[in-house]
């Protein structure tokens, strides 16, 4: 008897090892089209619910479902961390690649390997992209009482402009303006958001800003433009915006192949301003059907009648535009892509904060010495003077090395001093 | 005087347009999610609003504002329940109110508690609204008159807290509020983009975020001695038989008895959510600083189960809710991260914040503002109503509780950033709190130091870069700026007085002096220092490298904390007589003040204490553990069966219907309803597999 039902056990698990064989044969077989029917698919979005990429990234998932054969159903994942290069990452190495995650980070993002950044663990031009829902075209927006109309002023007045950090689309357009423009912007860094920086300006604490986009201020301040509470003297982009016609285009002061050649690498980002994609892995032949579907979904009344309810603005371009874009940029000479990096980042011809400080030399006879020789006080040539003497400040006396305890009263020296204070040398007769 | 009668007309149509049904029911619906997730803790009204908002799109925007309003309302509610029972915040703008809930429910006393909470909170919730409602004609030039220099000296107010907040051991708080601006300093700097002590992993990129690193620090400790303690929560009182219903109408009369205290804190909770970035997380915090300054008694009561504790933290954050929406409104800066969401309900409906909130679309304005009283009202019936059953759960035995809430604790903590080190922030802050709660150092000032660490140095440095030093010393009449000397100089007091006064009660310098001796005391607090200021000295020597506007900060805390963590030392090792810095001064020499919770029950023989703490310990990695190979969710209920099985010994029936029904719970809400990102796991997500598998098998068999 035990026998019967050890041979009807074990009969039972050859044929369900059969089915199973059956069944994952079938599934290899299964043409892609069929692939979706029933799966559910994951719209990972890097940055938190509430913000821009999170609306345009939950409202082409439920649509695109539509436009995919089989319908499949999408659900939204907030996958943050490190301004979204962390999705970038896990996108490219870690999560499943079998067509059904897709994903958006931030539009900088693809660029952070181009430009040698040691944390982003992909290669951007590898990626299969779908699309990118919206171009963005930038402006440089100043307060009406700020004085700062025309471009020139953009040179010749100092603006203070406010950035809301490093790496930010605010401060690295300011910094590109100052190094491939020429312009004299002083960069107040750190507030919150953009529209702290708004706030900032709107009380006077600093004139303007750059790297608004358009879209988002005429969904946000429409007014201040109806009423004329804000000027607009520059637009940043490759190609002037249909709305923003009169108003000058960043390319016509950048003319040195070079310098275009980097600004057109640092605005790439702007042109795949909502991007979408896929792991460089997935299977050919449901990349070509995801594309269709953005495609589509682009074209698609709905999704074009929710997101104008939403105020998300649409000018899509289709992923091989995109994948067209990212080759040209992977194809630029590494002499080009380090101009582009310096640009963005490089502060020496920003006036931040700190005013050049100058070295001046004086002659005379040190009147006081305190703190064993800390502070010394010096009178001579019609003027006088206290000075801070620290571990570096070179001391000779007679010609010869010494430290500061050396310095006596009514010793005749000659004072290198950088600012008010701080001695840099002091050598004695 | 025309305006004031075209704003009463306003707020009156305001209120016939909120007394249409449909709106009513949204409103009611949104009060009932925002409760459940008020009680959850690590969720709250940030992830209401993002679950919420799609929801929205197709309602009108009266009824929309009130759907999203009654449940950002009312999180701050309920989150009290969670509070008061097992010492876990439901949301962080609850953590202050377990310094006295928590105790008052080991008394017997939950009901009075809760009584208490929910009246405080709806009367600060009132109060809000009606900051709200009169402050609209002046909200944009006060705004306007708010520039950095005067957000960083709100900031530094709220700083200057720490010095009530540490109770008698002023250094000791000090040094703690430094550990919590130095955590708040990790990640990218904002300045000049310097990875500062990130250890070289991503996660630390951002900073670590505030859920876990409150759980960790206040949830954790409190769970781990119920473990060590092994009684349930209500072991303190001698009734076992607990009647919370009468309880809960003397909480009722408390509130009453000390109206002019919540009506304080109320307004302290109202201006302090207008202010942008401030609000949320630390309302409650300086609420209770307050009251422990202000109400008499408070030194010898607050801590231990003292009513007023509680009225003062939950009368303070239901009330931010209607400041926050001030900064919101008036110009489309949203006050917290919640209103940040809110913000897109506004483009949706086509409103745009701004003067026009205050004019054309009054009406708006003011329903939101009777969103927001209806739902703090019908929030504080509601739990009125069900908390009876809330607090028999103080009766019930730990092996039961325990399980259900680490669970909860972890995936709560999961929601932070989503991201697996949150659970390693978890045990990290976990282990930092229970060593301090042991030791008696107080741990509000390392949150009140998390919290605002960023937002002082962002604002310094834009008042630095902006303004140079005339914000702070002006050369003319015109450049005074007297919000910000008047607030320096209240914060200055404010940190000087305990100590000054620590100073007389201690007989002046002389009798310190005579305090000291040679002979060195060495025990686990000499242990603790030395860690620290280890600690304190890697990230030292570790921000040396940076350049200079990275390091300048980080270094001046850094070092003005490594100074008094020695002084403080030296005061522990070679003061002996009297000593006031720990609290346990032999034979009561001096009276001292320790705000935050004790150690209770019998002293424990060290050896069985440490077994006890390490098994609790396996625990919490046993399910790192369990979480890593078969996913986070699977592990909810592996956990729970082993727990109730092993610790508990519960009977098979009660132990699978608990863990079936968490993770059931547990699925719907964190993998449905929120969608979280699952870490990868070595063998697979086992939930996710079935689902999958599930999910599969439903097309082949029904389509």
């Amino acid at each position: 008897m035990k026998r019967i039902i050890a041979y009807t056990g074990m009969g039972a698990l050859a044929m369900g090892a059969l089915a199973l064989a059956a069944a994952s044969g079938a599934a290899m077989a299964q043409s892609a089209k069929s692939f979706y029917k029933g799966k559910r698919m994951t719209m990972y979005i890097g940055y938190s619910a509430g913000g821009g990429y999170d609306r345009y990234g939950r409202t082409l998932g439920r649509h695109m479902g539509r436009h995919i054969p089989g319908n499949p159903r999408f659900t939204a994942k907030n996958y943050t961390g490190a301004g979204s290069m962390r999705l970038a990452n896990s996108l490219y190495n870690t999560i499943k690649q079998d067509g059904t995650n897709v994903a958006t980070f931030g539009r900088q993002v693809p660029l952070e390997h181009l430009t040698g950044n040691p944390k982003a663990k992909f290669n951007a031009n590898k990626f299969n992209w779908l699309g990118s829902i919206n171009q963005e075209t930038s402006t440089c927006a100043f307060w009406h009482t700020s004085g700062i109309k025309t471009v020139d002023d953009l040179f010749n007045k100092n603006p203070i402009v406010g950035g809301t950090g490093v790496g930010s689309g605010t401060d690295i357009q300011a910094m590109m303006l100052n190094n491939l423009m020429g312009t004299k912007l002083r960069l107040i860094s750190g507030y919150p958001g953009g529209v702290d920086i708004n706030l900032a300006m709107e009380r006077g604490e600093v004139h303007g800003r750059c790297a608004w986009s358009w879209s988002s201020v005429i969904a946000t301040r429409k007014k201040w433009v109806d009423e004329k509470k804000i000027v607009i003297p520059l637009q940043i982009a490759l190609f002037p915006h249909k709305d923003l016609m009169h108003v000058p285009l960043v390319t016509k002061y950048i003319t040195k192949k070079k310098d275009r050649q980097a600004l057109e690498l640092i605005l790439a980002g702007l042109v795949m301003g909502r991007p979408f994609a896929v792991g460089p892995k997935v299977p050919a032949d449901r990349v070509v059907i995801l594309q269709a579907a953005f495609d589509a979904t682009m074209k698609d009344k709905k999704f074009i009648a929710e997101a104008k309810k939403g105020r998300l603005p649409l000018n899509p371009v289709s992923g091989k535009g995109v994948q067209k874009l990212l080759a040209g940029l992977y194809a630029l000479p590494q002499e080009v892509i380090d101009h582009a990096r310096d640009a963005m980042s490089k502060t020496n011809n920003i006036t931040i904060t700190k005013a050049v400080v100058k070295t001046y030399v004086h002659k005379g006879k040190i009147t006081k010495i305190k703190r064993g020789g800390k502070r010394v006080s010096w009178k001579g040539g019609g003027a006088k003077g206290k000075l801070r003497v620290g571990g570096k400040t070179k001391i000779t006396v007679s010609g010869k090395k010494a430290k500061r305890k050396a310095l006596k009263k009514g010793m005749s020296c000659t004072f290198t001093v950088k600012g008010a204070q701080k001695a840099l040398k002091i050598s004695c007769g | 005087m025309e305006y004031m009668q075209f704003m009463l007309f306003a707020a009156g149509d305001a209120l016939i347009i909120m007394s249409d049904p449909m709106r009513l029911m949204f409103l009611f619906g949104g009060v009932i999610i925002g409760l459940i997730l008020g009680v959850i803790p690590g969720l709250g009204g940030l992830v209401g609003m993002a679950l919420l908002l799609p929801f929205t799109f197709d309602m009108d925007k009266f009824a929309a504002f009130a759907f999203l309003l009654g449940m950002g309302s009312v999180t701050t509610t309920s989150d009290t329940i969670p509070a008061v029972l097992f010492g876990v915040p439901g949301t962080t703008g609850s953590a202050a109110t377990i310094l006295d809930g928590h105790p008052m429910a080991r008394k017997g006393e939950a009901g009075r508690a809760f009584g208490a909470a929910y009246t405080a909170s709806m009367m600060g919730g009132l109060f809000g609204a009606l900051l709200l409602a009169v402050s609209i004609p002046i909200l944009r030039p006060v705004m306007l008159y708010l520039g950095s220099p005067e957000l960083l000296s709100f900031s530094v107010f709220g700083l200057s807290m720490v010095a009530v907040l540490s109770g008698s051991s002023p250094m000791r708080g000090v040094a703690a509020a430094c550990v919590g601006l130095l955590i708040a300093m990790v990640g990218s700097d904002p300045q000049t983009g310097t990875l500062r002590w990130t250890l070289d992993s991503l996660y630390l990129w951002d900073g670590l975020p505030i859920v876990p690193v409150t759980i960790g620090l206040f949830a954790l400790p409190e769970l781990a001695d119920m473990a060590i303690i092994r009684t349930s929560i209500a072991s303190d009182s001698e009734d076992a038989d607990v009647d919370t219903r009468s309880g809960q109408w003397q909480g009722v009369r408390d509130t009453f008895t000390h109206w002019w205290l919540v009506i304080r804190v109320a307004w302290l909770g109202a201006a302090l959510g207008a202010i942008p970035g401030l609000g949320a997380a630390i309302v409650d915090w300086v609420a209770y600083g307050h009251a422990a300054r202000t109400e008499p008694g408070a030194a010898e009561t607050f801590g231990k189960g003292d009513v007023r504790g509680v009225l003062a933290s939950e009368g303070a954050n239901n009330a931010k809710e209607g400041g926050a929406l001030v900064p919101t409104i008036a110009f489309g800066v949203p006050g917290s991260a919640s209103m940040a969401i809110l913000l897109g309900a506004f483009l949706i409906h086509g409103l745009i914040p701004g003067p026009d909130m205050l004019t054309k679309h009054l009406d708006v304005t003011y329903s939101m503002v009777w969103s927001v009283a209806i739902a703090n009202i019908l929030g504080a019936g509601l739990c009125f109503a069900f908390s009876n059953q809330f607090a028999k759960i103080a009766l019930l035995r730990y092996t039961i509780i325990m399980p259900l809430i680490l669970a909860v604790v972890f995936i709560g903590a999961f929601q932070g950033s989503r991201q697996w080190g949150d659970i390693y922030t978890l045990l990290v802050m976990g282990t930092v709190g229970w060593t301090m709660k042991r030791l008696q150092w107080p741990r509000p000032p390392v949150i009140l130091g998390f919290v605002l660490g960023d937002i002082v140095e962002r604002y310094l440095f834009i008042s630095v870069e902006r303004y140079g030093t005339e914000w702070l010393f002006p050369t003319s009449i015109e450049s005074i700026r007297y919000v910000v000397i008047f607030m320096f100089l209240l914060s200055g007091y404010g940190l000087m007085r305990p100590l000054i006064k620590e100073w007389r009660m201690a007989g002046g310098t002389i009798q310190i002096i005579k305090e000291f001796g040679i002979k060195p005391q060495i025990d686990m607090q000499t242990g603790f220092y030395v860690l620290a200021i280890g600690l304190f000295s890697w990230a030292m020597m570790e921000a040396e490298a940076w350049n200079h506007d990275a390091r300048i900060v980080p270094t001046i805390v850094g070092y003005f904390g490594l100074a008094i963590m020695g002084v403080s030392m030296i005061n522990h090792t070679f003061r002996t007589p009297g000593r006031y810095d720990d609290g346990s001064a032999e034979g009561q020499v001096r009276e001292s003040l320790h705000l935050d919770l004790t150690v209770r029950g019998p002293k424990m023989a060290p050896k069985l204490l440490a077994f006890r703490a390490g098994t609790f310990m396996l625990w919490l990695l046993a399910f790192l553990l369990s979480s890593a190979l078969v996913g986070i969710l699977f592990t909810v209920f592996l956990f729970v069966v082993a727990y109730m099985k092993i610790e508990g010994k519960e009977p098979w029936k009660l132990t699978l219907y608990c863990a079936f029904s968490l993770f059931a719970f547990a699925g719907i809400l964190f993998d449905e309803l929120l969608a979280l990102p699952w870490p990868q796991a070595a063998f697979g997500d086992f939930y996710v597999i079935a689902r999958e598998w599930g999910n599969a098998q439903y097309y082949v068999w029904f389509e």
